[in-house]
Parts: structure tokens; C-alpha cells; sequence
């Protein structure tokens, strides 16, 4: 039923942030079609909507699957150190292979997004990790070690303004031609649907897959690859939109528990809804300034996350 | 080597260190403005150097781990925020945000309180589960570091870049003053836990044992918090956040002391926090033409370290 | 003397201790039996300060123990939980030099240095006394550790759950060291037990805690019984005499 609510939320949604922006379009334009009003819709306003969508919905699922895989409730590509290596891998892609456009920096921002993401498992599979809270932790201090080595080579190339540009998300930029490659995600989150069930079994352990005959390491490469290529496509068109992919896969399981297949879409739709709505206040606060979304969701987020963590120590008591 | 020993060598390298820093190209009639700009930054460096090498072991010690420092809680994000705030809610041009001097100790004494503030209640609600108050910690970072941003942004979204660099401090705009005030302050808080150093030898048996030896492990607890709040916030408006440093430092002083004694085991921590650090800003003056900052480089080599630390296989 | 009168524990609602009270008789073991979630635990806990009961008091010598300062109650009252991880590089003498801190604050005088030896001795540790406490087993960290208890010289030792984790022959070592403590030293000891056999075989007296309260208290004798273990344990279980000892069979 909820759903439901969440699928017209969205379309009634989307279709007004459709109207929102520095040059008024309304339905009068359209149905007389006044065609540089139209031009506007399609050059900059459809593009948008769809960016806010995918990254929505991508981020959302890629936070449903390492929470499953890492079986931690508390990790996601911003606190496994997945964002802060893309970050690394588009700068090196910028700095040295500039020539090559957005197949080096798809390259190696997804190729960086994935050794960081896969030294972050082992890391914590390696050692044992006492407590839940540990996790996390150890995945934000990993980040801040490559965000150091970003840095770094940052400093001497002269890029540091890139950097921590990339750093706070934005769809300011997003227009017709610049953000096509974000479409890359919807193939990716169409395996993760194919596999969800695989990823459920996968989050009841090692042991218990293999009993299963599951082929464990198998379904854990495909789903960091899938987080890994997102998160580095999110990052190079829009930029970092910290916590979204940890609260909103902890909001769903709230409600509608931990079963992948069922909660896969109501991830998604809900990824989606809650950036839109997001991205509909960034533009409207100071309109007709916007504030980067990724401001507004890293306030949002990093508030609910704490409630999540509370939450979890008063029901555990 | 014995540990009087380790230490002498330790004092005779800041020494040496120090001289490299301060003398070169010094002649009679240069030294005065010379010296007027290299002694305050040398301070600065030993302060922050000091201050960081300190409250990292007795945290570490009276939190029972090997990771987790006082930086981890997100003092630079403090920091950031209280400017910024000081900048939304009183301008650019205000008594608080023009005048250094009282611009430094306004964020200090706020970030003290804003970080007793959070770790009472944090601590009130959870008990002795550290790592939580520790993650907790983190988020709060990151949420104050975003508003800080948000703030920057709503006061101006065309100067926002330029505004953001203003945010952060750094040992090359130091003046006398600040490190004057912020070394008597640390140097109360570091002697306000001289008299625990043997209570912090029991306290590394457990919260239990040292109970049952007769410490009272949760005002010890608290007392550490106070003195960490001063020490670090001192060191993030001196030179904005080091993360790894603290880390490093005093797991090497572990290391590096064959004695137990806290007073050993600080005392080594203390001297090569400022050591490294110092070495640190000498490289990226001499050797890198200031071609990367020294927090990054000791992020950099403190974050390698970590994940060493982290694959011998410690405890967590 | 411990006496624990009408003590009361609630975590969120749940209540953990209801209104317990008993005397703990001096020079003798006292093992709290129980099946899980009974309380034994916190109990131990609050007796020895480290839990804040919510209701109630511990007295020592007819004195609350909350009136004591730190350091005069750790020199009547040591306790011993059972996870001790120690972070430090210390030495098996280091370790056990800590007993003496409620005494000298850390400097050992010559009479504390007396104390560690003969603790050592006690315990014969002479061999490992120069060891890394972490590079013991478990059996000799434990045994370390009641070394630092014995140089504590308390009249009062608590331990929990202190064959958590140790071996057959471990367990045995164990009980019979608190037994020695107990007889030659004249030590007052209190400890946790899951195993009834171990407790009855070792114990002078018992207290049987069931959901937060006291089920039967007594000597081994008055608490061993078919009838009073069945219904504290909820299992049926039935109990032999060999050469006049108590063993009880659940299985």
C-alpha cells in the first residue's frame, strides 16, 4: 500500500520540479508550445529530473547491497570508502588522461571505486571486528586516508579546488549532453534486481551461502562491482551525496524488514522520492540561487543517521 | 637502550629540528624580523605537536583501544562550524571574526563546551560503549561540516569558494599571541593530569580492575575528556585537523617503551608528535617548495600506518 | 561482613534484582548458582561497586559501602570479571605489583615489594614472573591475575564466572587455589559458577538465584536437593552421593 503513495508522491513530484527555475515555464507554454520554453524543458529540465531519479534510486540500492554483503547496517559507499576513492580516480583521470574525456574518467574513477571498496571487505574481513559500530568507523578513517592521498597529488597539480568541488554534490551543471553517462547505472541496478535474492542469501554469511550452494565470492565481486560503477558515475556527473545510500536502504528495512527482493523497489522508489524532494527544496531556499545538494542531503542524512544509531541502542536495551 | 635514553634522543632530534627550522640564512641584521616570524611558528609546531602526542595516549589508555584518538571526534568540523556561524550571525567585519586574538579563544572555549556538551550526553545515553560515542562523534563531523558549508553558501553562493579556504587555519599566518595563549592553556590542562599518570597505568586494566584497585575509573574518564577538549581544539585552531597524527604517535610510543609507565609512554608521545611534526612542515618547506601542506602529509603517512596497524592484526 | 539488604536492579524496564538480601558469611566460599538471566552477574557487580543498584544497599561492616573511599574499599574488597584482555606490555610481576596501588599509590615500598614475592610464590608463578602477560594461556593469565588479587591482600575476593573458559584441568587448578585461599588465608570468596558440580564440590554455601531473586540459600547440603535445583534450573535432574559429595546429574 505504502508504495502506492510513494510511486504518486513521486509522479505528482516530478512533474513539478519540472516548473521550478530561473526562467518560468508554465502549462501555457506547453500547450502552446512555445518552442524556446520547450527548448528549456528539454535542455535542462528533463535532464535534471532523470539525474535526480537515477542517482536516487542508484545510490539507494548500492547502499542496500554492501549493507547485505558486509552484513553491517551501518555501511554504505560513503562509509566504505567507495566515494573518496572514486573521488581519487577522477582526479588522476583529470590530471593525467585528460585527453580521453569521460571514458578515462569512467575508467578510473569506477576502477578506483572498486579497489577501495574491496580493500575496505578484506580490511574488515581480515580482522575481527568486535562491535557493529567499528565498522563504519574503520571505513570513514580508510576514506580519510584516501581523501589524504587525493589531496596530495592535488596539491602538486594544482587540482585542490576540483577536489573539494567534487566533494559536495551538485545537478546545478546538469544539463542536455553532459550527464548521459549517469544512464550507465539503470543496466547496473537491473543486475542488482536480477540478483537480489542471491545478495539476501550472501548477507546470512559465508557459511551459511556456502550450505546453500551459493557461489559466495562470485555474488560479493558482482555486487561491489555494480556499487563500485554507480557510485563512480554518480560521483563524476554529480558529485558526492553523502549518507543517501545509507539512510534510505535503513528507513525501507524499518518498515519492511531485511529481504532483498521485497525491499529492492521500495528502495528505489524511495531513494528517488526522498532526493527529489531534497533537490526541490536546494533549489527553492534561496532561490533563485540553488544550494548544492549535496549540502542539503549531508545535513539531512548525517541528522537521520544519528537517530538511526540511537534508535538502535534504545531498542536494544 | 634503556627509556631515559629513547627520550634524550628524542629531545636532542627536536632540538636539532628545531635549529633547522629557525637559524638558516640568519645574519645581524636580518635576525630580528627573522626570528619574529620562525619562533612563533617553531612554538606553534611543538604546541600542537605536544598537545595532540599527550591527550592521544591517555585517551587511547582510559578508552581501552589502539584506534580511536580524540581527533576522531570531529574537532575540525567544530571548528569550521563556529566560524562560519561567527561569520553568518555577526559578518565579516565583527570584533569576533576580525580580531584574532579573540577569534581563537571564542572557538576554543565554544568547541571545549560543544564537546563536553556532546560527550555527556552521548555518554549519558550509552554508557561505556565507546567506539559508539566515537562514531557518533564522526557523524556529528560531518554533519557540522556541511553546515557549516550551507551556512557559507546562503551567505554568499558566488564567493563561497573563497570563503571556504578563509575557513582553515595554518601554522603560516600564526602570530605570537595566539600561541602564547594557546600554549599556557594547554600547558594547564596537560598538568592538571600529571598527578592521575599512575591512576592511567591502573585505568589500562579495564574499567573492572581498576575499580577493584581502588581508582575511580569514571572521573578519570571525565577528567581525560576536559583535558583532550582543550588540548585538541588549541591544536585545530593552530593548524586544522590532523587525524592520523595522534594515532601514529602513540602507538609507536607504545612501541618504543619498554616501560608500562605512563609517564614514559607520554613523555616519548609528546616528543614525537613535535618531531614529526616538525620534520613534516621542514619537508614541505624545503624539499616540496610548499607544494602540499603538512596535515596532508602527515594524513598521508599516519593513514599507511593505521591500515599496517590494522593488518598485524590488533585487537579492536 | 557483606551484607546485601533488599537490593534492586532495573535496566529499561526489566527488572534484573527484586528486593535480594542475604549475609555473606565470612571465611568460606559463596558460589551464586543460577540458570541464565537470573541476575548472579549483576549482583556480583553491585556488591563490588561497579553496578549502581537502584534500590537498596551493600553493606561492609554494618557500613554502606558507598560511604567508603575508593582506595579504603579496594583495600577490604577486590573483584575479578572474566574477560581480562590487558592492552599494555606487562610483565607477570608488573601485573601483579598493580594489587599493591590501594596500598602505596603506585611506588612500591619494600614491604609491598614483600608482598608481590609471596604473592608469586603463592602462586607459583617464579617461573613466568618475567613473561609478557600476553603471551601466557589462558589458564596462567587467569592464575596471574588471582596473583594480583592475593597481593591486593583483601578480605574479600569476588570473582565472576572465573572457569569461563578454561580447561578441565584449568578449572580444577582454579578451585582448588580459591579453596587454599579460603582455608590458609582465611579469605572471604564469592564467585559466580555455572557448573552446580563445581560450585557443590567446592563451596561452603550456595545461593540459588531464579528471575531476579533469591530461590534458596544455605550450605551446599541445604541447597543441593532434588527439589530445590529442579525447580531454580526447570530441568528434572537427580542427585548421587559419592564418598559423601554431592553430584548432580541433568542430562
Amino acid at each position: 500500500m505504502r508504495t502506492i503513495y510513494a510511486v504518486i508522491a513521486l509522479a505528482v513530484l516530478s512533474c513539478a520540479s519540472l516548473f521550478i527555475g530561473n526562467i518560468p515555464i508554465t502549462l501555457n507554454d506547453l500547450l502552446s508550445w512555445s518552442s524556446d520554453k520547450v527548448e528549456v524543458l528539454f535542455l535542462t529540465r528533463f535532464p535534471r529530473l532523470a539525474a535526480v531519479l537515477i542517482t536516487g534510486a542508484g545510490m539507494s540500492i548500492c547502499g542496500l547491497i554492501m549493507q547485505h554483503i558486509t552484513r553491517n547496517r551501518f555501511v554504505s559507499p560513503t562509509t566504505g570508502a567507495s566515494v573518496n576513492s572514486a573521488h581519487f580516480g577522477l582526479l588522476v583521470a583529470t590530471i593525467f588522461f585528460s585527453a580521453y574525456g569521460y571514458i578515462s574518467s569512467l575508467f578510473f574513477a569506477a576502477a578506483f571505486a572498486m579497489a577501495g571498496t574491496f580493500a575496505f571487505v578484506f580490511l574488515i574481513r581480515k580482522i575481527k571486528v568486535r562491535s557493529l559500530e567499528m565498522v563504519p568507523l574503520l571505513g570513514i578513517m580508510l576514506g580519510i586516508l584516501i581523501e589524504a592521498m587525493a589531496t596530495f597529488l592535488a596539491y602538486r597539480y594544482n587540482m585542490v579546488e576540483s577536489l573539494s568541488a567534487w566533494m559536495i554534490g551538485s545537478f546545478t551543471w546538469i544539463i542536455s549532453g553532459r550527464y548521459e553517462l549517469l544512464y550507465l547505472s539503470v543496466p547496473m541496478v537491473l543486475i542488482a534486481f536480477i540478483y537480489a535474492n542471491k545478495f539476501t542469501v550472501a548477507g546470512m554469511g559465508e557459511d551459511v551461502s556456502l550450505s546453500l550452494g551459493l557461489k559466495y565470492d562470485q555474488v560479493v565481486n558482482i555486487g561491489l562491482g555494480i556499487t563500485s560503477v554507480v557510485t563512480a558515475v554518480v560521483v563524476i556527473i554529480v558529485g558526492a551525496v553523502p549518507f543517501l545510500d545509507l539512510i534510505v536502504p535503513n528507513i525501507v528495512s524499518l518498515t519492511k524488514g531485511d529481504n532483498l527482493r521485497r525491499t529492492i523497489w521500495d528502495t528505489a522508489i524511495f531513494g528517488a522520492l526522498f532526493l527529489l524532494i531534497c533537490d526541490i527544496f536546494s533549489r527553492l531556499v534561496i532561490f533563485p540561487y540553488e544550494v548544492p545538494i549535496g549540502l542539503t542531503v549531508g545535513v539531512i542524512g548525517s541528522i537521520t543517521f544519528l537517530i538511526l544509531l540511537f534508535r538502535r541502542r534504545a531498542y536494544e536495551r | 637502550m634503556r627509556d631515559s635514553g629513547k627520550i634524550a634522543i628524542l629531545i636532542a632530534l627536536l632540538i636539532g629540528l628545531s635549529l633547522v627550522l629557525v637559524l638558516p640564512g640568519l645574519t645581524p641584521e636580518n635576525y630580528e624580523f627573522f626570528l619574529g616570524q620562525r619562533l612563533p611558528k617553531l612554538l606553534a609546531i611543538i604546541v600542537t605537536g605536544g598537545a595532540i602526542g599527550y591527550s592521544a595516549v591517555l585517551f587511547q589508555t582510559v578508552t581501552h583501544n589502539r584506534i580511536l584518538t580524540p581527533a576522531t571526534l570531529g574537532f575540525d568540523a567544530m571548528y569550521l562550524l563556529i566560524q562560519a556561524a561567527l561569520f553568518f550571525f555577526l559578518g565579516g567585519a565583527s570584533f569576533l571574526v576580525a580580531d584574532r586574538n579573540a577569534n581563537f579563544l571564542v572557538s576554543v572555549v565554544v568547541m571545549v563546551v560543544l564537546a563536553l556538551f556532546l560527550l555527556r550526553t552521548v555518554f549519558g545515553r550509552s554508557g561505556h560503549d565507546l567506539v559508539f560515542v566515537v562514531l557518533v562523534g564522526t557523524i556529528f563531523g560531518q554533519l557540522f561540516r556541511t553546515l557549516a558549508y550551507f551556512l557559507l553558501m546562503i551567505i554568499s553562493p558566488s564567493e563561497f569558494t573563497s570563503l571556504q579556504n578563509k575557513m582553515f587555519a595554518s601554522f603560516s599566518n600564526i602570530n605570537t599571541n595566539i600561541v602564547l595563549i594557546a600554549m599556557v592553556m594547554c600547558i594547564a590542562a596537560a598538568g592538571w593530569l600529571l598527578r592521575d599518570m599512575r591512576k592511567f597505568d591502573v585505568a589500562g586494566l579495564g574499567r573492572e580492575q581498576s575499580v577493584s584497585l581502588g581508582v575511580d575509573h569514571d572521573a578519570l574518564v571525565k577528567r581525560t575528556f576536559i583535558v583532550s577538549a582543550i588540548l585538541v581544539s588549541a591544536a585545530t585552531a593552530l593548524v586544522g585537523p590532523i587525524a592520523f597524527l595522534g594515532l601514529m604517535v602513540a602507538n609507536l610510543a607504545r612501541e618504543i617503551a619498554t616501560s608500562y609507565r605512563h609517564t614514559v609512554i607520554t613523555a616519548i608521545s609528546v616528543l614525537l608528535s613535535s618531531v614529526m611534526l616538525l620534520a613534516g612542515q621542514l619537508a614541505v618547506e624545503r624539499y616540496m617548495n610548499f607544494g602540499t601542506t603538512v596535515t596532508v602529509l602527515i594524513n598521508f603517512v599516519g593513514g599507511v600506518y593505521f591500515v599496517i596497524l590494522l593488518l598485524r592484526g590488533n585487537r579492536l | 561482613m557483606i551484607e546485601v539488604r533488599d537490593i534492586s536492579k532495573i535496566y529499561s524496564s526489566v527488572t534484573v534484582l527484586d528486593g535480594v538480601s542475604f549475609r555473606i558469611a565470612d571465611r568460606s566460599i559463596t558460589s551464586f548458582v543460577g540458570p541464565n538471566g537470573a541476575g548472579k552477574t549483576t549482583l556480583l557487580g553491585i556488591i563490588s561497586r561497579l553496578i549502581k543498584p537502584d534500590g537498596g544497599e551493600v553493606l561492609l561492616d554494618e557500613k554502606s559501602i558507598s560511604e567508603y573511599g575508593g582506595s579504603d574499599l579496594a583495600k577490604r574488597i577486590s573483584i575479578l570479571k572474566q574477560s581480562n584482555f590487558v592492552n599494555m606490555r606487562l610483565t607477570v610481576r608488573e601485573l601483579i605489583g598493580f594489587g599493591r596501588f590501594p596500598h602505596s599509590g603506585g611506588r612500591l615500598t619494600g614491604e609491598d615489594k614483600d608482598m608481590v614475592e609471596r604473592a608469586v610464590e603463592y602462586l607459583d608463578l617464579a617461573e613466568m614472573a618475567e613473561k609478557d602477560i600476553n603471551e601466557l594461556s589462558g589458564g596462567q593469565r587467569q592464575r596471574a591475575f588471582i596473583g594480583m588479587i592475593v597481593a591486593q591482600d583483601t578480605d574479600h575476593i569476588l570473582l565472576d564466572e572465573p572457569l569461563n573458559s578454561l580447561d578441565m584441568r584449568h578449572s580444577v587448578e582454579m578451585m582448588r587455589i580459591l579453596r587454599r585461599l579460603t582455608d590458609e588465608l582465611k579469605k572471604t570468596v564469592v564467585l559466580v559458577l555455572h557448573d552446580i558440580n563445581f560450585a557443590a564440590r567446592y563451596s561452603d554455601r550456595m545461593v540459588a538465584l531464579k528471575n531476579g531473586k533469591v530461590a534458596a540459600l544455605g550450605s551446599v547440603d541445604e541447597v543441593v536437593r532434588e527439589d530445590v535445583l529442579a525447580s531454580v534450573f526447570d530441568v528434572p535432574l537427580e542427585i548421587r552421593e559419592i564418598d559423601g559429595k554431592k553430584i548432580c546429574i541433568y542430562y
